[in-house]
């Protein structure tokens, strides 16, 4: 275990703030793309620190603090993303085509994009479908766990984002 | 796309190099066939490359810290889960020993006014509780901890050492009330090996540095 980790595990604000300035980065890309919203995903970010540093103590140096710290940033963004879910509608696999903007809307229509973009254009499900399964590399029965959806649905939602990626990317 | 086309999870595999090799192969018949499966998989390929060439690491627009620091105050300086049920049994153990001092206490004390005079009894020569000698032996030795163990285990350790010096004074005083009474002496050569123990048990539940 490093002595950064260390520190701020016996209760050393400085220490973190070392531990902050290494993975912020890191952790923010993450909350980006799983939010699509670069406000929410400040907030997120600053969010998953505060519950690194209340989760510090079970850290126990088993896996990197990267890693581990990745793992505490996804299920805070989840979490978030289901408390909020569990307010609003959910989508199924069934409605997910109804669901989707048509090519040619929204505020990118009409220019060229980068990945990065396109991604935060898809719908919520797809996009953290998409995040999680094809940049994180979790696997769908993860994602199922992680999210609260089904299996099954998880397969459908990435399969739309990959189908409408394509149709906004290769405009 | 056919009836006989590769389905998104067969293409998926295919270009992730997954499945047998019978199925490989009659994937790949197909895609010698089928120029929509073809474009297909060649996008997903083009794909995999672009995300592989996303920036894993993007920095936000300002410094996030000064909506962090405020809220870091409040978490305890939690031990790792091992050492935190440790130091729990270590807690719940002394509460116990507590508990069952002070009963005691109050039973030897009831009985001592029908005991005879004759028996004696003297306080353990090895530290007298409250004793400048003793006083001083404890806050070396959690001096000593303080250099091992964490803050929360710190003041854990010396509130139970706290806790086990006032019923060794409890104990002491009702020896001085009842001097001929052994079965005080006792409980108070006990509560002094009570106090060894969490001292030892708190060195092992220390982390190695």
């Amino acid at each position: 275990m490093t002595d950064p980790v260390r520190a701020a595990q016996a209760g050393d604000p400085s220490a973190f703030r070392a531990l902050y300035d290494a993975h912020v980065g890191r952790v923010h890309a993450l909350c980006l793309r799983l939010a699509g919203d670069g406000a929410l995903a400040e907030e997120l970010t600053q969010d998953v620190f505060v519950r690194a540093w209340d989760q510090l103590g079970t850290f126990r140096g088993e896996s990197t603090f990267s890693t581990w710290l990745h793992r505490v940033a996804v299920n805070e963004v989840m979490g978030r993303f289901r408390s909020r879910g569990r307010r609003g509608r959910h989508e199924s696999a069934e409605d997910l085509e109804l669901l989707d903007p048509p090519p040619g809307s929204g505020a990118e229509a009409g220019r060229s994009m980068d990945l990065d973009q396109a991604i935060a254009g898809l719908p919520d499900g797809a996009r953290r479908v998409f995040v999680l399964h094809d940049v994180e590399g979790y696997q769908h029965e993860e994602i199922a766990q992680m999210t609260g959806i089904a299996a099954g649905t998880s397969k459908a939602q990435l399969h739309r984002a990959r189908r409408l990626l394509r149709e906004r990317l290769e405009r | 796309m056919n009836p006989g086309c590769l389905g998104p999870e067969k293409l998926a595999a295919y270009e992730a190099g997954d499945g047998t090799p019978e199925e490989r192969a009659a994937s790949a018949a197909h895609l010698l066939e089928c120029g929509a499966c073809r474009s297909e998989l060649d996008w997903l390929v083009t794909l995999r490359g672009r995300v592989e060439k996303l920036p894993r690491s993007i920095n936000p627009a300002r410094d996030l810290w000064g909506g962090i620091a405020p809220r870091l105050g409040a978490r305890p300086a939690a031990a790792p889960r091992a050492r935190r049920a440790r130091l729990i049994l270590l807690a719940a153990a002394a509460a116990a020993l507590m508990l069952a001092g002070a009963a005691v206490t109050a039973l030897l004390l009831r009985r001592s006014t029908t005991r005879a005079p004759s028996e004696t009894a003297t306080v353990p020569s090895e530290a007298a509780p409250g004793s400048a000698a003793s006083l001083a032996q404890i806050a070396s030795q959690v001096r000593a901890l303080e250099l091992a163990l964490p803050p929360q285990t710190r003041a854990l350790v010396a509130h139970h050492l706290e806790l086990i010096d006032a019923a060794i004074l409890e104990s002491k005083a009702a020896l001085t009330a009842d001097s001929t009474n052994p079965a005080i002496r006792r409980m108070l050569e006990a509560r002094y090996e009570q106090r060894r123990g969490l001292l030892e048990q708190a060195r092992r539940a220390a982390p190695r540095s």
